[in-house]
């Protein structure tokens, strides 16, 4: 007996259920919100095209490389004038501008947006910093090292704790949606 | 640029969420992103750490976290000039304002305990004098609110009406120059200089 009824149903739900994190996964690859939905819409396609012969244990790994197929078709013929002239922090800028009524909940709500701003201001004044420097002002990381006068690789440091301070508040919110309040301004001191 | 193809070879391996940042950041070459996006398709790490690291950059890029570059390297060399400033002159200045801000409160209250009207002027330069503004434009303006609120509250002070009236009729009834000529004439002052130029007495019926 065929299982593709079955499985297809399987495919439109694990879809359904994974569409923000295929949408962030595609525009992390692709940086545009058209081209994300163009994407996405032939993932889903394929995935239901090709839904009788999945493994329903592999089937999220297997949604995923479908997809990095599409982005990186569709990366080959973007036009090069655009990729030259909008640069990382243009595009990820965009993506907080709605166009045509696309969504972009995929990417977090205001809450959590919200969240993420007054992390920032509980990172250490150093990991701001490079933060502000790098994201806001797109300032290149050789650049940040002689105007912080630091070596680049301490800039470097910096960065990446930042992040993954920021990810670990994150975490912690997600736990206790109550931590965001009283919480000073050194909960992850800079070791320099 | 050794140094950061170094760092993302390693976290490839180690740091999947910074191997992510460089990529969307576009640090790496097109060598290294094409490696990365091979990565991507196997590893499943990988997938999550771009997903979460894309959701973090777009919402630092439109977060509005940032005070301007200019407004805190403005305040950074206030802080690098107040942390090189001895904190004993510090604490100078701060005890002599208090002083002079203590000095001129209870010359105030002393002023009006016992004088309360007038005498705005001698309060004045009493607390200029008193109240010698060394170095700070705060405690000149201290010093022009006081005497501004002593300016304001004299107004209220009862004037003395030093005004006379010029139309006050001064003559004086003719009943009254008779008697005072009668008087004289009985005091034997008739011939006084200051009575001749009284107008002679009226008729005594006259009154």
């Amino acid at each position: 007996m065929r299982n593709e009824p079955d499985n297809s149903d399987l495919v439109k739900h694990f879809c359904v259920q994974l569409e923000p994190d295929l949408r962030a996964f595609l525009f992390g690859i692709l940086r545009d919100i058209h081209e994300v939905e163009d994407a996405f819409q032939r993932t889903v396609l394929k995935a239901i095209e090709g839904s009788a012969n999945v493994n329903p244990e592999t089937l999220r790994g297997w949604l995923f490389k479908i997809a990095l197929n599409e982005a990186r078709s569709a990366k080959r013929s973007q036009s090069l004038a655009r990729r030259k002239t909008e640069d990382w922090k243009t595009q990820f800028g965009k993506a907080s501008i709605v166009e045509d009524g696309l969504s972009l909940d995929w990417i977090l709500s205001k809450e959590e947006q919200e969240s993420i701003e007054a992390a920032v201001k509980r990172l250490p004044t150093n990991q701001r910093e490079v933060i502000e420097r790098r994201i806001e002002k797109g300032q290149k990381f050789a650049d940040i090292a002689t105007e912080m006068n630091r070596p680049i690789g301490t800039i470097l440091t910096w960065m990446r704790r930042a992040l993954n301070s920021l990810r670990e508040m994150q975490e912690i919110r997600n736990l206790d949606p109550a931590y965001d309040s009283g919480r000073s301004g050194n909960d992850f001191p800079d070791n320099e | 640029m050794s140094e950061q193809k170094h760092d993302f070879r390693a976290a490839l391996a180690d740091d999947p969420n910074w191997a992510s940042f460089l990529y969307l950041t576009d640090e790496l070459s097109a060598e290294e992103s094409d490696l990365f996006e091979n990565q991507l398709a196997e590893r499943q790490d990988l997938q999550a750490a771009l997903i979460e690291t894309t959701r973090q950059l777009a919402c630092l890029s439109s977060a509005k976290t940032a005070q301007p570059l200019a407004d805190r390297s403005l305040n950074v060399s206030i802080n690098r000039t107040v942390e090189k400033t001895s904190p004993l002159k510090a604490i100078a200045v701060v005890v002599s304002l208090a002083a002079c801000v203590a000095i001129a409160v209870l010359v105030s209250s002393d002023h009006f305990a016992s004088d309360p009207i007038g005498n705005s002027q001698s309060f004045a330069s009493t607390t200029q004098a008193a109240f010698q503004p060394s170095d700070s434009a705060q405690t000149e303006s201290e010093l022009d609110v006081m005497l501004a609120w002593v300016n304001i509250s004299n107004s209220d002070v009862f004037e003395e009406d030093d005004t006379v009236d010029s139309n006050l009729d001064l003559s004086v009834p003719d009943w009254m120059m008779t008697a005072v000529l009668l008087e004289a004439e009985e005091m034997g002052q008739a011939g006084d200089p200051a009575f001749r130029s009284l107008p002679p007495a009226k008729n005594s019926d006259s009154i």
